[in-house]
């Protein structure tokens, strides 16, 4: 083997080679992060959901339909208003807008309800309240929790579901 | 040295890098393969989490279609099993009806897609319309499914009697059809004036021409009643995602058992947490229907659970031998024909926390003793022939009571108030003898021969005095609860004796505690007045000022008529115009002395159903009559009551029933 050979190779090859290895490493890093990010949008969203359908549950489980008939009435719903209170106190167990954390994530929840009256047979509900202000036969709720990703990004996803204004006592009276 | 390079040396060298750049691109390939693998993870895990939440999307939808299909239910209550304009059986001329599912059908809603869950005996009501939309690119579509409505319009409905009206053609619809009906209608034309007046024809009493002649129709021919108030009704909901046709869909169901309003039927004509005053001639009729459902039946007693006990021998007439010409037009046997006059019930007239006080009617004197004992008997619709004038029974249970005046004497003295062990009925029944006994079984009876008698039945007397021998008195309590059911004549007042009258008459009757009215007031329609309340009216009305009635309001239930008798909850004083008929139950709300007042004119105005008050009860007017029905309490309770899901029923897997 002559110096002249050694020489080249040493050092061209080896600078090319890590020139290549390089932009390769480079493009594997920019994927992988994209990667760790979709993916952690992934477990953020899941979370988001969980959380708003714990909040849609929450909703749903009202003791009876007059405010202050029970700790939680259907009546009580309203947008960013209404709830299980945690026991023996006022402080809803999930309120509308203080962020808490989740796996170390911080969420926010909100919620908008709409208010539906059926006040005839055969025809479509009404939006305003009719005359002698009855409770609306339907809510719909739509709860929307926000975050920040990990890149710092504001994400956002929103469930919506109706309920019913059905007194849960008569429920109770079917099986009399 | 010779220092250039042949071509063969540059060759080599330049293979020799090629073999470290070709290394380096085999480690970047095997890199790429890797971060390929671990990146297929994270998108398997972001499609999970994708789906997870797009399946949430759409549950909550399907959710939703559900609970607004529950509300639209409620809503349309009165229409669900109407032929009537608007109703939903097919015959009512509305555009969307219930339509059986076609055998075989996979698509919703009587199949998942792919299978057919429920059959072609099933019928199926949308999609329900009226249903409001949700926010967001999922929307939902619900329908209601069942298999226990009635939409044939062929099959006439029977509702448990033979209905015979004034009218010259004396209709009869049950059971029988076509030249069965004519040929009835043909011997009821040429009876006697007594069986016809035993058949409650020729009925002088202002109460209409919608009275039943009671049947025990457990023992009519296979004819099954259909149901039109369901039991339970199937919702399923499919929510999708409007704008991606491979997204997410969810399917839900539900089972809505319909729930009556009342927490417990009324169970006498009139119930006031105070005083009852009657001033006029105010008739309290017994319950002119066979008793419905048992156990929800709060007749005091059914005398078919009596064995051996015939009430023709009560009335002193043979129905039997009257009616044995109807025998094979109404393919009944002679067991059956007595338990088509024995099925008789005895509700309560009045039950009052307070004294009941009953003036003398101005200006006529009226009401034999045997008229008042067997409308107490709930005999009114076959005795009305027999008597011109029936008064109130004296059913009345109370702490103490103030007897009729026009029988005690000729003012308002009050007489010996009833001991706890109310004895109600002043009859009694000698047992069954070979001789003395009414005969319930011929060994032949054929074109009126009968070869003697097989099988004598317990009589019973309506003796003015009772019998100084008290057992073989027939003690009846006021009331009977579903839990204290008697099944025998002795014992009936059983151990619990005479309940106490409801503290909280709301509570009772509505399940909602008078402190919370308004909750009850708030699933109900609120009117100033009853001037918009007519034949149409159905379900909860809360009424805050006076209300006058006229004309019809609601409709009594019967063969052929879709029912929708209503319950209003008057906050003021009731007044009923003349000929006005209401149908369901009327609760005066407060305390206090409430009055309801009747026409001073003919024709007679009537409350068909119950009459119950939270405080006392002034009842004034002359012509006034309260008819206690079980049937139309029911449909009432029904109409205005809700539906909610049964605990257990909701699955996100349809399967076949």
């Amino acid at each position: 083997m002559n110096a002249a050979t050694q020489r080249g190779f040493g050092l061209i090859e080896i600078l090319i080679t890590l020139v290549v290895i390089a932009f390769g490493i480079m493009a594997h890093l920019t994927f992988q992060r994209v990667t760790f990010h979709e993916a952690g949008l992934a477990v953020g969203r899941a979370k988001a959901a969980e959380v708003a359908q714990e909040k849609l549950e929450d909703l749903t489980a009202f003791g009876c339909l007059k405010t202050g008939d029970c700790a939680f009435a259907f009546q009580d719903i309203a947008t960013d208003a209404g709830g299980n209170p945690v026991s023996g106190g006022s402080q809803l167990e999930l309120p509308a807008a203080t962020a808490f954390l989740v796996d170390n994530s911080s969420y926010t929840r909100h919620w908008t309800v709409t208010n539906y009256w059926y006040t005839a047979t055969n025809s479509a509900p009404a939006t305003t309240a009719p005359a002698g202000a009855p409770l609306p036969s339907l809510k719909a709720v739509t709860v929307s929790i926000t975050w920040t990703d990990t890149n710092g990004d504001d994400q956002s996803l929103s469930l919506s579901t109706l309920i019913a204004g059905a007194d849960p006592a008569a429920a109770a009276r079917a099986f009399q | 040295m010779n220092r250039t390079q042949t071509p063969a040396a540059l060759r080599r060298h330049r293979q020799r890098g090629a073999i470290s750049l070709i290394t380096a691109l085999i480690f970047l390939v095997a890199l790429s393969l890797i971060t390929v693998a671990g990146s297929r993870v994270a998108m398997v895990q972001h499609r999970i989490a994708a789906n997870n939440a797009r399946a949430d999307t759409a549950f909550s939808a399907a959710n939703a279609g559900l609970q607004a299909a529950q509300m639209y239910l409620v809503a349309n209550r009165s229409m669900m099993a109407s032929g009537n304009t608007g109703g939903w059986i097919a015959g009512s001329g509305s555009a969307l009806v219930w339509t059986h599912c076609s055998a075989g059908s996979t698509t919703p809603p009587c199949g998942d897609g792919s299978r057919n869950l429920y059959g072609s005996d099933w019928q199926f009501y949308g999609p329900v319309p009226n249903l409001p939309a949700l926010p967001g690119e999922y929307q939902y579509q619900a329908w209601y499914l069942s298999n226990t409505l009635d939409s044939d319009p062929a099959y006439t409905p029977f509702t448990g009697c033979l209905n015979l009206s004034l009218a010259s053609t004396l209709p009869v619809v049950g059971p029988l059809t076509g030249a069965a009906v004519s040929a009835v209608n043909g011997v009821l034309g040429s009876m006697s004036t007594v069986l016809q007046g035993l058949l409650g024809v020729a009925l002088p009493l202002g109460l209409g021409n919608n009275l039943c002649l009671p049947v025990n129709f457990s023992q009519l021919p296979a004819v099954a009643p259909p149901s039109r108030i369901n039991p339970g009704i199937e919702v399923v909901a499919q929510a999708s995602s409007a704008s991606d046709a491979t997204g997410a869909v969810a399917r839900t169901r539900v089972t809505l058992q319909r729930i009556s309003i009342f927490n417990h039927q009324p169970v006498a004509g009139i119930m006031a947490k105070g005083t009852v005053d009657l001033t006029g001639d105010i008739r309290i009729w017994g319950n002119p229907r066979p008793p419905t459902v048992p156990p929800n039946d709060f007749s005091l007693l059914n005398l078919n659970d009596v064995a051996g006990l015939n009430v023709t021998s009560l009335l002193g007439i043979d129905l039997n031998d009257q009616l044995i010409d109807l025998k094979p037009l109404l393919n009944l046997t002679g067991a059956q024909i007595l338990a088509l006059d024995a099925n008789v019930t005895f509700p309560l007239s009045i039950w009052s926390a307070g004294a009941v006080t009953l003036h003398p009617e101005p200006a006529q004197v009226n009401g034999g003793t045997l008229g008042g004992l067997l409308n107490g008997l709930g005999l009114g619709g076959l005795l009305g022939g027999l008597t011109g004038k029936l008064v109130p029974n004296p059913n009345i249970l109370n702490g103490a009571r103030t007897c009729l005046p026009q029988w005690a004497g000729a003012t308002d003295s009050p007489c010996t108030p009833l001991s706890q062990s109310v004895q109600i009925l002043q009859g009694s029944i000698a047992p069954a003898t070979t001789t003395g006994g009414q005969c319930i079984d011929w060994y032949l009876s054929l074109l009126g021969i009968k070869l003697g008698c097989k099988t004598y039945a317990p009589v019973i007397t309506t003796p003015q005095n009772p019998p100084s021998d008290t057992s073989l008195q027939l003690k009846l309590p006021d009331i009977q609860d579903p839990q204290n059911l008697v099944s025998s004549v002795t014992g009936l007042l059983g151990s619990g004796g005479v309940p106490a009258f409801p503290g909280d008459l709301l509570d009772y009757s509505f399940g909602t505690p008078a402190v919370q009215a308004d909750t009850l007031k708030a699933a109900a329609t609120v009117l100033g007045d009853c001037s918009s309340l007519d034949a149409n009216a159905a379900g909860l009305y809360w009424v805050t000022g006076n209300c006058t009635l006229s004309g019809n309001i609601g409709t009594s239930e019967g063969p052929g008529v879709d029912a929708n008798p209503v319950v209003i909850i008057a906050g003021g004083s009731v007044s009923l115009a003349a000929g006005s008929t209401l149908n369901g139950v009327l609760y005066l709300y407060g305390g206090g002395t409430r009055t309801v007042t009747g026409p001073t004119a003919a024709p007679r105005a009537t409350i068909r159903g119950a009459l119950l008050a939270d405080g006392n009860l002034s009842m004034s007017g002359t012509l006034l009559n309260v008819v206690y029905d079980q049937a139309d309490i029911r449909a009432a309770g029904f109409l205005a009551g809700s539906f909610a899901p049964l605990a257990g029923s909701w699955s996100d897997q349809w399967s076949a029933p």
